[in-house]
């Protein structure tokens, strides 16, 4: 018996110093990140935190580097086998966007998660900032941080005294989609000084008839096009002349990839649509 | 329950259907009163605003919802007769499914831009996803006339599995953006309803309709059963190929504009059966007009029921429809108990 607990105590002892010194090690290795989201990559390289990430999912295509991580998931879930096998120092999970039931179940795993969820556009600094503590790249962090709100704030200021516009905002065409003001689209398009012409519908992306689209009566007709996805089947907005957007032909199209995604890349895709938006003041 | 004389029902729902898609054009976002849709249908001293809307967006849209719950309904009846199955459908013989795998592999591998010059395209890639489904059940069910309907039946529900097995594996890689379009159409809707839409679906529901009265003989000898009709001279294989056939073509045509809508197909047969003697030889109109009927009411729903935006129809049908078709289910019940 005493053999026993002697030979347990023995091993207990042994496994506890391997682990320590397990962490030791880790403390000199390179940070390991898995980042579960497109926005939380794109904000990694741009506080130079990049080279740390060992994993990613499926369409964090920018920037370029990015294209080389190994992908665990998408937006369908994620492998927690292969997140686990890859022993990451710090899982970035979106809340929101990843699965619930991944998270609960990678927190049961004890692995070190962090979560990314952004709200409002000006959480991006927030994130940038969050993100550079975890990996120790404040300072660059916070460069980053302070030039996004800048650029956010010079954008907003610059248009804040013009003419507001409404703005229907055609998310996709078969059928008829759009937001309301629980999207952050909803944010963009009011950063133009421009108000959502669908922002009090009770869906965050309400379904939405070409009637409807007439009553609302919108000055602008904004069209986001995506890399990813095919182009927008035609509406055929020609024939409804009755329009402001139609009969003076304000329908702009957008980079949808730049402004769908929560990174400070989007101020580009803002800028851009702001600017045609001001085009017709 | 006594039955309804079948020329009373024939009659008062001719003049119920005209009613509904007159009131039903006076519904909508923008306010039209019915004066105005009257003024705009007479084409007389109406403004051109309400004239364009009229013509341009509600009336296709209430005239394919009739032609959508009549065609819909028509060939629930007619895989139910055939089959003499009460829970043949069109959805039960993969037609739809192929129809949806034809939607999703469109959208996600439209990426080349050959396409997408209009919204027909999608009707298009439905309509090809329906016609392949079709044709594997036609080439599957068995050729003895015995073991017919039971293959038909096995055959169909395979295929359905194997086209959402198709469909979901598709959507698994695509991107959020292409689900939430694909899950809209899945639901169903008639806001995307122009005039050319109307024409293949309303040519289809009337020749299937009128073929259905020229063959009522054969039609009806069905009901009796294979030997039965087999010995009234029917040659029940052929028979029930053509049914399937006809059909398949009405639902395919329908589900590639409006999308996926249930229930009609399956419930309103049983309706029509609770208030009519099944072997009428105007079943088959009555069936059409009822369905036609309730879709024009839960497309009105559909426009109506959350302000500024729709809600998909497939959602209202089934909620709707299965609602009131268990409380018809439940006050029968309660009648011959008593």
């Amino acid at each position: 018996m005493i053999k026993l607990i002697t030979g347990l105590a023995l091993s207990l002892t042994i496994s506890l110093s391997a682990a320590y010194a397990n962490v030791e090690e880790n403390s000199q290795a390179p940070l390991r990140i898995v980042a579960l989201a497109p926005h939380i990559v794109e904000m990694l390289y741009d506080i130079g935190a990049g080279d740390n990430i060992v994993a990613t999912v499926e369409y964090a295509n920018h920037p370029e580097a990015a294209k080389a991580i190994p992908r665990i998931g998408g937006h369908h879930g994620i492998s927690i086998e292969r997140l686990v096998a890859l022993k990451p120092d710090l899982v970035l999970f979106w809340q929101g966007g990843n699965k619930a039931q991944d998270l609960e179940k990678m927190r049961q795993l004890g692995l070190n998660v962090k979560l990314s969820q952004p709200k409002a556009l000006e959480d991006v600094a927030k994130e940038l900032k969050m993100l550079g503590e975890l990996t120790g790249h404040q300072l660059q962090a916070l460069k980053v941080a302070n030039q996004f709100t800048n650029k956010l704030q010079s954008i907003r200021q610059l248009y804040q005294n013009k003419q507001q516009y409404s703005v229907f905002y055609q998310l996709w065409s078969t059928p008829l989609m759009t937001v309301n003001e629980d999207s952050w689209i909803n944010q963009l398009i009011t950063s133009c000084n421009a108000t959502n012409v669908f922002s009090q519908s009770p869906t965050k992306t309400p379904q939405v008839s070409i009637e409807n689209v007439i009553v609302a009566n919108p000055d602008v007709i904004v069209i986001p096009d995506a890399h990813s996805t095919s182009p927008q089947p035609k509406v055929g907005w020609e024939k409804w002349q009755q329009v402001t957007a139609v009969k003076r032909q304000r329908i702009i199209r957008v980079n949808g990839d730049n402004m769908h995604r929560f990174s400070p890349k989007m101020l580009s895709g803002l800028a851009d649509m702001c600017r045609q938006i001001d085009k017709f003041r | 329950m006594n039955k309804l004389s079948p020329v009373i029902a024939l009659v008062s729902l001719i003049l119920l259907s005209g009613l509904s898609i007159l009131s039903a054009l006076a519904f909508g976002a923008a306010d039209i009163n019915l004066l105005q849709t009257l003024g705009a249908l007479r084409l007389s001293g109406s403004e051109p605003f309400v004239e364009q809307i009229i013509w341009q967006l509600r009336m296709p849209r209430t005239l394919l919802a009739f032609i959508a719950g009549g065609g819909l309904a028509v060939a629930g009846l007619m895989l139910q007769t055939v089959t003499r199955n009460p829970l043949a459908d069109p959805y039960l013989f993969g037609i739809s499914s192929g129809a949806a795998v034809g939607v999703v592999l469109f959208v996600a591998f439209s990426g080349a831009g050959i396409f997408h010059v209009a919204q027909l395209s999608l009707s298009v890639a439905a309509f090809i996803g329906s016609l392949v489904a079709m044709a594997l059940l036609l080439a599957v069910s068995g050729t003895a006339v015995a073991k017919q309907v039971e293959s038909m039946l096995l055959a169909g529900v395979a295929l359905s599995f194997l086209f959402s097995a198709i469909t979901s594996v598709t959507l698994y890689w695509s991107d959020p953006q292409a689900i939430s379009a694909v899950l809209f159409w899945t639901m169903g809707s008639f806001s995307r309803a122009q005039w050319p839409h109307l024409v293949l679906p309303g040519i289809l529901l009337v020749t299937v309709l009128l073929s259905i009265l020229c063959l009522r003989r054969q039609f009806t000898a069905l009901l009796l059963g294979d030997e039965s009709a087999i010995t009234l001279g029917v040659n029940v294989r052929r028979f029930r190929l053509l049914m399937l056939l006809l059909s398949s073509l009405l639902t395919a045509s329908l589900v590639s504009v409006c999308g996926g809508i249930g229930f009609v197909g399956l419930m309103i047969p049983h309706v029509v059966r609770f208030f009519i003697s099944q072997a009428q030889p105007l079943t088959p109109v009555l069936v059409c007009l009822l369905g036609g009927l309730f879709m024009v009411w839960v497309d009105v729903l559909s426009r109506l029921l959350l302000a500024n935006q729709e809600l998909p129809v497939g959602i209202i049908t089934g909620l709707f429809g299965s609602l009131f078709f268990l409380g018809l289910m439940y006050m029968r019940q309660h009648r011959y108990q008593e």
